[in-house]
């Protein structure tokens, strides 16, 4: 090659190109760094904590910080659809954070070993277990020990659309109190278009989020409207095909059908999130929502009339919701495990969870309401609209983890099962059958490695205390 | 080969109008990034946006580090062409150069591996990285390209260095040189389009990686931008003008890359000797 | 004589001395990032393991819970073979035409190969969030397209929302990198072959078609062959696009064997059953391949050096 051909453009841009890329590059490895770790005095603790689409951070931690030296809560944020994963990677690599405050299962950790069991620290300190709504503490237990704190609830709720209630000749202030007034009120809120498409919808079983199949969130509460219990007390044996559960599906399965099927289908996979929520956009009447909902719709549809209450309840049944904690917990691993029970002592107590509420209220962050009753009850948090509701719900609640040991797998067999009887590939009572098949097989798969591994820690300090 | 007109016509017909359905999904989604929210939602969608606005771009960068990502991406890559380029030729110069026991074998070995499922090794390697402590940092992510490198790069030089003349080698030995002599002052001048080839097909499997980051890496501050934008999309489902936003800027280092070094592309691929 | 024997073993024994040093980087990766990896991975395939706790020997517990106890196992693999039948000849034959559309020089056939080539580099993540934007049903590019073509509303199909067509859609849209890597070397395969071929068979009255089977086929058949092959394995492994797109829905239509497998080891924390899963494969992928080679290789290379 020579020179002049060398020196031609063609063979010039790669380098060229070259040199500003690695300029570039250099720019950004020298400019850009890491976020580093704020100014602070005393040791240093990590607490993580679940980002949503609100980018909130939790406010306790810095009022501990400003309220004495010793101690430092460096605030985490992971997105809550990596957090369960990464909490794994994390323990199981030795890098695990001194605090971690989440919203899902407690026992798939602290069955697995991965958290510190609380209960020395309460009794030692005093901790008064009754400042929090007791239905709360069944998922905090795991074998007879406390392993988390709940520090918020969330739950269900029925939501409707006064105005489309006005529309359709119903009493806005009157909503369906049976399932068969459920129903009834469904067919009379659907609205078609000339060629006949359904462009409101009265109620969609299962709707709430538009990854409509094969996801969350279950509505376990209506088969426990029926008096379902889904697994044995000793939580060894699963049932799904008890007849509260197979009638409770066979209604819903039914009704979706009843209601528009195929129409419901479409409607369900064309709405989003924010303004594209079907509830929202006012392309659905009535729905199964979190205690959350009444934020985004302060957000995104402030001029829509709506009210709350209790779920419809069946003929001979009983009202329920689900319920999910916010908890807040230590690694079984962590460095500084008395620090971190100081930060949690704090951050329990009724004074700083009422100002956390207050705070959240004052933010548009209401999210979850309080665990701890007096903050729960306190009047700034009951300016949230339809707080009653909430905490009367409370009262019936179902906790969302049924079966700790299996629980990404109940979940994913339960929606499974849901979605094969509501489309009717299968009918309710075979769905339900196959997926307590495939959670029982689970379950006893872990509960002999829980067993396993019980002896294993036996055996480890008795070769301990052998040595020591 | 005589053709008819109309034959070439409809050849030519043909070709460009497969072109331009190639290119429309990028007209797209350059479009819907630079649309309003509600214009994004149309059911009626224009292809020119009614209004161009730049705000997907801004929120992109509000909501998401994308800066950070970046140089975390940049930075891993880099190191990782560093690590191909030096331990990938010196082993393909072992391959290609020298004589030693166990050679073949080695080669068939290296072949196999091309066709190992990632899955089979994935859990066993979080676990050996677990126990060297190096989850959540980067050296599960770079070490590798030192050591074993990626077996289609050292294939590919081995194949290039297979085509340089013996003789080169030779003469140099007989002058006194070392085997590193050779390899450091005869075959890796010459190769220098071989490695051109590899650093390219480098820096884009790496600019693209996601598996690894999402399985070994814990703080979003240490995110790359791949991970970054799948976790975005996961949090921020609906919102399509900032995702195609950052998808585009995501491609933009790859397009530039292609458009600059097309013909090493090209080259890469027929270097395999796949033709022969 | 001896000397000259002595001198050129010691040469010998330096040369394999910088072998193994020149080599090492390779042969510690293989040990440290292979062996002992796909060992263990082996070893777990017979255990209940979490990584949380140590592994609890199961047996052959682990595979015969997949053969005969898990319902996605066979749903799975379904899932895979036909998203791979599908794919396979589609990728192929079609990077082939295009290959065969942009061989022959002619005016703007280099920009027309740069045109084909560029969505192959859009991958990935990226890729998927691109095509899940463009198969929204009543949003995307693809509906708006059909419908202005006037296909009517309640027949656009849910694509990624439905069972029946979400792997359609999944294979569909590996149509648009076509024009990557494959097509290059189907176009340097197509440019080797001797023009005189495809002469003489002109002279002896061979059509286009004729001219197509009996001279390209045979001359880029071990080509196309090794694409094959290739494609094969890598549709196997097909994860990032149900990973980010669907998440094995609607209905685990598009649960493929990997995405299955990651659910098991990083969700179910049943790193056991992914790791005996992840040998299932290894050894299909295997046979699989070891049987083209013997089968359909033979064959193969027969046809290409059989003189025209």
């Amino acid at each position: 090659m020579n020179s002049a051909s060398a020196m031609r453009p063609s063979n010039l841009l790669p380098g060229g190109v070259a040199a500003v890329g690695a300029l570039l590059g250099l720019g950004l490895l020298v400019f850009v760094r890491p976020p580093t770790a704020e100014e602070h005095r005393g040791t240093a603790l990590q607490l993580w904590y679940t980002t949503g689409a609100d980018e909130s951070k939790p406010q306790a931690p810095v009022w501990f910080n400003e309220s004495q030296d010793e101690i430092y809560i460096e605030r985490v944020g992971l997105p809550f659809m990596q957090i369960e994963q990464k909490f794994l990677t994390s323990v199981v690599g030795n890098v695990a954070p001194d605090l971690f405050e989440y919203f899902g299962s407690v026992a798939q950790w602290s069955a697995r070993g991965a958290l510190l069991p609380l209960d020395e620290f309460m009794e030692r300190d005093g901790f008064d277990r009754s400042r929090v709504f007791d239905s709360l503490w069944g998922e905090m237990t795991w074998e007879g020990k406390t392993f988390a704190l709940p520090t918020g609830v969330g739950c269900d709720a029925f939501y409707w659309n006064k105005d489309h209630f006005r529309e359709a000749g119903l009493d806005p202030e009157k909503p369906p109190a049976t399932w068969d007034k459920l129903e009834e009120f469904a067919h009379k809120l659907v609205v078609r278009n000339e060629e006949g498409e359904m462009t409101r919808a009265g109620y969609i079983p299962g709707y709430w989020s538009p990854m409509s199949v094969s996801g969350y969130p279950i509505f376990l509460f209506w088969p426990a409207q029926l008096g379902a219990k889904f697994v044995s007390n000793d939580g060894r044996k699963v049932n799904l095909t008890s007849e509260a559960c197979v009638q409770a599906m066979e209604w819903e399965a039914g009704l979706f059908r009843r209601l528009g099927g195929d129409d419901l289908v479409r409607m369900r996979n064309s709405f989003g999130y924010a303004d594209q929520q079907g509830f929202i956009s006012g392309q659905v009447s009535m729905i199964a929502q979190k205690n959350s909902f009444v934020q985004e719709l302060r957000k995104f549809a402030p001029e829509l009339d709506y009210g709350v209450s209790l779920f419809p309840v069946p003929e001979g049944g009983h009202p329920s919701t689900t319920f999910g904690p916010v908890w807040i917990g230590i690694p079984a691993c962590a460095k500084h495990p008395e620090q971190a029970w100081e930060y949690i002592k704090f951050y329990t107590t009724d004074d700083i969870q009422t100002r956390s509420a207050a705070y959240a209220v004052d933010h548009d962050q209401v999210a979850f309401f309080p665990a701890n009753k007096t903050a729960a009850q306190s009047p700034k948090q009951m300016s949230v609209p339809h707080m009653p509701v909430f905490i009367e719900s409370m009262k019936w609640g179902t906790p969302t983890t049924v079966v700790p040991l299996a629980h990404t797998v109940f979940y994913r067999e339960y929606a499974l099962a849901w979605d094969n009887a509501t489309l009717g590939k299968k009918t309710p009572r075979q769905a339900l059958l196959d997926a307590e098949t495939e959670i029982q097989r689970a379950l006893e798969g872990q509960l002999d490695y829980a067993e396993f591994y019980r002896k294993h820690l036996e055996q480890e300090t008795a070769m301990a205390e052998d040595r020591g | 080969m005589i053709r008819s007109p109309i034959v070439n016509f409809l050849h030519h017909l043909a070709m460009w109008a497969i072109a331009f359905l190639m290119i429309v999904p990028f007209l797209w989604i350059v479009s819907s990034s630079l649309k309003k929210p509600e214009e994004v939602f149309q059911e009626d969608a224009q292809l020119i946006p009614g209004e161009i606005v730049w705000s997907n771009y801004t929120r992109a960068f509000e909501t998401m580090p994308v800066l950070l990502y970046s140089r975390n991406t940049v930075l891993i890559t880099f190191l990782c062409i560093v690590g191909y380029l030096t331990s990938g030729s010196m082993v393909a110069f072992a391959f290609a150069r020298l004589r030693w026991p166990g050679r073949d074998v080695c080669f068939v070995l290296l072949l196999a591996t091309m066709m190992l499922p990632p899955q089979v090794t994935i859990v066993p390697l979080f676990v050996i990285f677990r126990h060297l402590g190096w989850i959540d940092t980067y050296y599960p992510l770079i070490v590798p390209s030192y050591l074993t490198g990626w077996p289609f790069f050292i294939f590919l030089l081995r194949q290039f260095f297979l085509s340089i003349p013996v003789d080169l080698g030779d003469a140099a030995k007989v002058d006194g040189a070392s085997h590193f002599q050779v390899y450091s002052r005869i075959v890796l001048p010459l190769s220098k389009p071989a490695l051109a080839v590899v650093a390219v097909f480098a820096f884009l499997l790496h600019w693209n990686d996601f598996f690894g980051p999402l399985i070994f890496l814990t703080q979003e501050s240490k995110f790359t931008l791949a991970l970054g934008l799948a976790v975005f999309s996961g949090n921020h489902p609906n919102e399509w003008g900032i995702l195609m936003a950052v998808s585009i800027l995501m491609l933009i280092p790859t397009v530039v890359v292609f458009f600059f070094c097309q013909r090493y592309f090209v080259e890469g691929i027929t270097l395999t000797g796949l033709k022969q | 004589m001896k000397l000259g024997k002595f001198l050129q073993r010691q040469a010998y024994d330096k040369e394999a001395l910088a072998g193994y040093l020149f080599a090492s980087p390779w042969i510690i990766g293989f040990v440290v990032f292979s062996l002992v990896p796909i060992a263990l991975s082996f070893y777990y395939s017979f255990c209940r393991y979490d990584v949380l706790r140590p592994p609890m020997w199961v047996g052959l517990e682990n595979y015969k819970t997949l053969f005969f106890d898990s319902p996605t196992f066979y749903h799975s693999i379904y899932n895979t073979l036909f998203f791979t039948v599908f794919r396979v000849p589609l990728v192929v034959v079609g990077s082939l035409l295009l290959a065969m559309l942009v061989t022959r020089e002619r005016p703007g056939v280099r920009v027309v190969r740069t045109l084909y080539y560029l969505p192959s580099i859009v991958s990935g993540v990226a890729l998927s969030v691109i095509w899940m934007w463009m198969y929204n049903p009543k949003y995307g590019l693809v509906n708006q397209l059909l419908a202005s073509m006037g296909v009517p509303t309640p027949n656009l199909p849910e694509w990624l929302g439905s069972p029946k067509w979400s792997k359609t859609a999944i294979v569909l849209m590996g149509l648009w990198s076509i024009g990557g890597g494959r097509m290059i070397v189907f176009i340097a395969g197509l440019s080797s072959v001797p023009r005189h071929l495809y002469e003489t068979a002109a002279i002896d009255g061979a059509g286009w078609w004729a001219q197509f089977r009996h001279v390209t086929l045979p001359q880029i058949s071990s080509v196309l062959f090794l694409l094959t092959i290739v494609e094969i394995i890598g549709s196997f492994q097909v994860f990032t696009e149900a990973f980010i797109m669907t998440r094995g829905g609607p209905l685990n239509s598009t649960l493929f064997y990997n995405l299955d497998l990651y659910n098991k080891a990083f969700l179910d924390y049943e790193m056991g059953l992914a790791s005996a899963m992840a040998w299932l494969l290894f050894a299909a992928t295997l046979l699989i391949t070891l049987f083209l080679f013997k089968v359909v290789g033979g064959r193969i290379y027969y046809e290409a050096a059989k003189p025209q």
